[in-house]
């Protein structure tokens, strides 16, 4: 027997799925497997421990844990479990998270088979060069069927059925075949601790006494408290204060070797200076090369929010401060609306990054706010030469200043089994895609390549192409180049004035049913008032789309008499309670729902 | 507290909780069969009496100015049990030296399948003067939608009788928006009302409350409610028709040749004392606080409500009939005040505001040049509906700040006499 390696004893895995099939749950079960947690102290998926990610479900931000294991040979192995995000949002997160293991296990629920994720984050694992591990889940259910999900797991991903182990998370069956399994089959990690080191920051959370506690994986080389680091895309160094690895909190240790997944800390202040796929290495004695893949994360849709209370402006800046210590990819900015008073201009990374931070300002800080309708970043050129990013509607120059507007693009690529083909070639031409190539993975499944403008892509594409493919497709994309574009500011009038708030840029072919459905949705989330509202889109003073609310009658003139008067005054009193949630505009109240659907537009 | 006995005047409202079977989107208190038989319909009316005269026995000094018999269907009793119940109050009056005759009005309410002849006599022969009939629409097919207890032959009929055996005044209950209801047959059926002599119609929009069948009809999609703006156009349509033809719109939902309002619901509208006798029925009457002080210091108000429990309701005096008191605030009541006079084409009367409130009526509203010279606050014309609402719905936005040390009330008083 060779002697053994400390790599030897390690395995870097993550568990990828399609949302829902389990993948939070299981990770719970591995825990509990490693009696890391006392059964008492344990809490249900301790690895999502955002109260958002709790209530929807999906796990947003990557973390990782180290579980001790000792298996059948009774050596104790340290597998190294690397949560992932799971939504295209986060598709550069994931990636990275991925590139950090050595090994998946791709979960599968019984009752749903294969599904849009199950495709995309299989091929993303493949392209990292992961080794696969198809995992049945939920097979408890009475609805779980493994023959029909086994044919899936051949047909759809190419991976040999027989390989497929078959798990409940729920109640723990078959998981320690599973972590057996993941000691056998994912290949330890290699990379020699003589070299110069390499890390991978896959990702990195803010602690508030510690400051920046950087999530790498170490390729090459070791790193140790009292080295100096240099971060590879800002050429900057820092001290490492402490290495160590994921227990249920953090566990200190000597120094991180090649293989292994920990954190250091190296008193760096803000989270944006830990950039997500960037390379560490030694200060004194670099690498040659960094990692391969690193981008950097730009947000791609703007928007404006407000405190729907103009008094709350300042908890919302502190607000504001707070998340973006941990969450580096939201950058923001002042901002100011004649409608809405002071609030502050965003940068997300898509629309469901921005419904998070909504939901975090509310649950997490109590605030009521307001969205404006997302944009993308336009390239203006005036006519005296000077170029101008816009991605505020209020910014947008004069037309007739206006040599050019150009408009970022995407290179889309989207899977999908064949017969949905005919559905998702409408879908992208709608949005104004331009077909690139088609090809056959195999007989069943097709790649296209769409070049597209983003803008198509942040409101619904996604919502679409899930719907048309029946959650088939699965989708990727990454931003290419600016083209030029035509683009008009379309106002929206409450009541005859203009709400700077609800403006947007849209394209001038689509101007007229954006207005139309805007309109619509305006009329449909306004709650009636006591006068009529119109409600108009309009291009530059000329009206384009019209709707009307019409006034109150209801409830306060329904018929009432001596019997009902306590309970007509609650109704009153209540009715201002409703209030709340409102912003005045002008004498027209306006739900934050009627913001928010304006950000959707179907 | 104890109600407060002093010459000041009451509405009484009579409660008779009992229906031939149940319209979908009634939400009134009504049994039907067969939780319903004629042996509690009696010990019903027994308790109702005795309920009754021990009231006007305590409050020897009000005055009784209108009298309402509402329900459920009074005139589903049978005539032997309307004769002892009409004879009863009758009864009752008279031990507290009210004669029905000097009612300022007296009303009835029925609906057309159960108006007979018999019925009608009896009703005059013990001095009804106003008989209130739920026709809800003259289309079969919209009441058998409602599950109404009769149908349009019914109407007819009553219609006819109400020709040949009725003198007295004659109000008329109208639904619409009624699903599936054409602003046509809305129209129609005003018309035949107006030809039958209806100087007073109520005009209601059918309305979706909570716990009723047609709640959970819309719920479970079963049926659709028609589009607020075609309601809203159905509803004014029969509003113009109605005015045209010297119905003015007095209320928001009622209608009336000028001096043929419902004198009993002016009193509502107008927050005055009332006082409701029978299961479900409420009251609200000023209180004393202190026995031993002069009636005049006193500024509570008390709304009771019965329990809808038949059973606790007819253990009669040992168990109070069932009533729930609470105590209302000024600042409360004062909000009722504005919602219900609202409701008025003529408004709140400033005057009557400043001595029942202490506080003038602009102190609180924003004031307008429009009405500031005007008695009446806010009297509304036209469209005026909307405005309405824009009032009512921010009235509790003006009286959230007040508190109720602020609101000195005095109500009744002498001035709420009458008129
Ligand atoms: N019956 C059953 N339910 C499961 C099993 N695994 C997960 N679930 C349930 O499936 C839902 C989604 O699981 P979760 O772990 O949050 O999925 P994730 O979105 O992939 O993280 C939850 O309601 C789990 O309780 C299983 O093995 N059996
Ligand atoms: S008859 Fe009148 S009170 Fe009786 S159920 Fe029908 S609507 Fe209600
Ligand atoms: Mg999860």
């Amino acid at each position: 027997m060779s002697p053994m390696k400390k790599q030897d004893l390690i395995r870097n895995f993550c568990i990828i799925a399609h949302i829902d099939h389990g993948k939070s749950t299981l990770a719970d079960r591995f825990i509990q497997k490693a009696h890391i947690v006392s059964e008492r102290e344990f809490h249900d998926q301790m690895l999502d421990n955002m109260e958002i990610e709790r209530e929807r479900g999906i796990t947003i931000k990557s973390q990782a844990i180290t579980i001790p294991y000792k298996a059948k040979d009774e050596k104790i192995y340290n597998l190294n479990l690397v949560d992932t995000p799971g939504h295209v949002d986060f598709y550069y997160e994931v990636s990275r998270a991925l590139s950090a293991c050595e090994g998946a296990v791709l979960l599968i629920d019984a009752t749903q088979g294969v599904e849009a994720q199950t495709l995309s984050n299989m091929y993303m694992a493949l392209e990292n060069d992961l080794e696969i591990i198809p995992v049945i889940n939920k097979i408890d259910l009475p609805g779980a069927d493994i023959d029909r999900v086994k044919k899936q797991i051949d047909d759809d991903l190419g991976l040999d059925p027989e390989t497929a182990l078959l798990v409940s998370a729920k109640y723990g069956t078959g998981v320690e075949e599973l972590m057996e399994s993941i000691v056998e089959r994912v290949p330890p990690p290699d990379g020699s601790e003589n070299t110069a080191p390499k890390a991978l920051i896959f990702d990195s959370h803010y602690d508030s006494y510690r400051g920046v506690v950087v999530h790498v994986r170490v390729f090459e080389g070791i790193i140790r408290a009292g080295d100096n680091i240099k971060l590879w895309s800002t050429d900057s160094v820092y001290k490492v204060e402490e290495t160590g690895i994921f227990r249920i909190g953090l566990e200190k240790t000597k120094s991180l070797g090649a293989g292994e997944v920990g954190y250091l800390i190296a008193g760096i202040k803000v989270l944006k200076d830990a950039r997500v796929g960037d390379t560490v290495t030694n200060a004194d004695k670099p690498c040659n090369k960094p990692l391969p893949g690193f981008r950097e994360v730009k947000p791609v849709v703007f928007s404006s929010i407000y405190p729907i209370d103009s008094n709350d402006y300042e908890l919302l800046q502190m607000a504001m401060e707070k998340l973006q210590l941990n969450d580096a990819s939201l950058v923001y900015e002042k901002d100011s609306s004649a409608a809405l008073g002071f609030g502050f201009r965003c940068g997300f990374l898509g629309l469901l990054h921005l419904e998070i931070i909504q939901e975090r300002l509310e649950k997490e800080y109590n605030l009521g706010v307001l969205f404006t309708s997302p944009s993308v970043k336009y390239r203006v050129t005036l006519r005296n030469g000077e170029v101008l990013y816009v991605d505020n509607p209020q910014n947008y120059p004069d037309p007739a200043k206006i040599e050019k507007t150009e408009e970022p693009y995407i290179r889309a690529s989207i899977i999908t089994p064949e017969k949905y083909l005919g559905n998702i070639i409408n879908l992208c031409l709608e949005k104004r895609g331009i077909q690139k190539t088609m090809t056959y993975l195999d007989s069943k499944r097709v790649e296209l390549i769409y070049e597209m403008p983003l803008s198509e892509v942040i409101y619904d594409f996604y919502d679409k192409l899930k719907s048309v493919s029946r959650g088939y497709a699965s989708f990727d994309y990454e931003i290419i180049d600016y083209r030029s574009t035509d683009v008009v500011k379309l106002d929206i009038l409450l009541n005859g004035k203009p709400v700077d708030a609800l403006s947007q840029l849209v394209y001038r072919e689509n101007a007229y049913s954006i207005a139309r459905s805007v309109c619509k949705k305006l009329k449909e989330e306004i709650p009636r008032h006591q006068f009529k509202i119109p409600i108009q889109g309009a291009i530059g003073g000329q009206i384009i789309a019209r709707e009307t609310i019409s006034a109150l009658r209801k409830d306060v003139t329904a018929k009432c008499y001596g019997g009902d008067i306590t309970r007509k005054r609650k109704l009153l009193e209540k009715q201002k309670e409703g209030k709340k949630r409102m912003k005045m505009i002008g004498d027209v109240q306006l739900p934050q729902s009627a913001f928010l659907s304006v950000l959707k537009r179907t | 507290m104890t109600l407060l006995d002093s010459n000041y005047d009451i509405a009484l409202y009579v409660h008779i909780p009992f229906c031939r079977s149940k319209c979908i989107y009634c939400d009134f208190f009504s049994f039907v069969p067969p939780s319903v038989n004629e042996g509690i319909i009696e010990t019903t009316i027994i308790s109702i009496l005795e309920e009754l005269e021990y009231n006007l026995a305590m409050l020897p000094s009000v005055t009784i100015k209108t009298l309402y018999i509402g329900g459920g269907t009074p005139s589903l009793l049978s005539g032997k049990t309307l004769e002892s119940l009409l004879r009863g109050i009758d009864l009752s009056l008279r031990r507290h030296n009210t004669e029905v005759s000097g009612l300022s009005e007296y009303t009835i309410e029925a609906n057309p399948e159960s108006v007979t002849r018999d019925f009608l006599e009896i009703c005059s022969d013990h001095g009804v003067t106003r008989i209130s009939i739920g026709f809800q629409s003259m289309s079969d097919r919209l009441l058998d939608i409602l599950k109404r207890p009769g149908c349009c032959r019914d109407n007819f009929k009553s219609l006819e009788l109400l020709e040949s055996s009725w003198t007295g005044k004659k109000s008329g209950d109208l639904l619409s928006g009624i699903p599936t209801q054409k602003t046509d047959e809305l129209i129609e059926s005003i018309s035949v009302l107006i030809e039958n002599d209806f100087k007073h119609i109520s005009l209601y929009t059918l309305t979706v409350e909570d716990d009723t069948e047609l709640c959970q009809m819309v719920k479970n999609g079963s049926i659709e409610m028609p589009k607020a703006e075609e309601e809203e156009k159905m509803w004014f349509s029969g509003k113009n028709f109605l005015e045209n033809n010297g119905l003015m719109n007095y209320e928001i939902s009622n209608f009336a040749i000028p001096g043929y309002e419902s004198l009993h619901n002016l009193a509502y509208w107008k927050m005055e004392p009332y006082l409701g006798i029978g299961p479900s029925a409420v009251s609200t009457m000023p209180a004393s606080g202190d026995t031993d002080k002069r009636v005049d210091s006193s500024n509570i108000i008390l709304r009771m409500t019965h329990s809808n429990d038949l059973v606790k309701y007819c253990r009669g005096r040992e168990n109070n009939w069932g009533i729930t008191t609470e105590s209302i605030q000024a600042r409360e009541f004062l909000l009722e005040n504005l919602m219900m006079g609202l409701r008025l084409r003529d408004g709140i009367e400033k005057s009557l505001f400043r001595k029942r409130f202490g506080i003038d009526l602009f102190d609180i509203l924003p004031m307008t040049d429009e009405f500031s010279d005007d008695p009446y606050y806010y009297r509304l014309e036209g469209d005026s509906r909307f405005m309405l609402e824009k009032i009512l719905l921010s009235i509790q936005r003006y009286t959230e700040p007040l508190s109720s040390e602020q609101i000195h009330i005095q109500w009744p008083r002498d001035t709420d006499r009458g008129k």
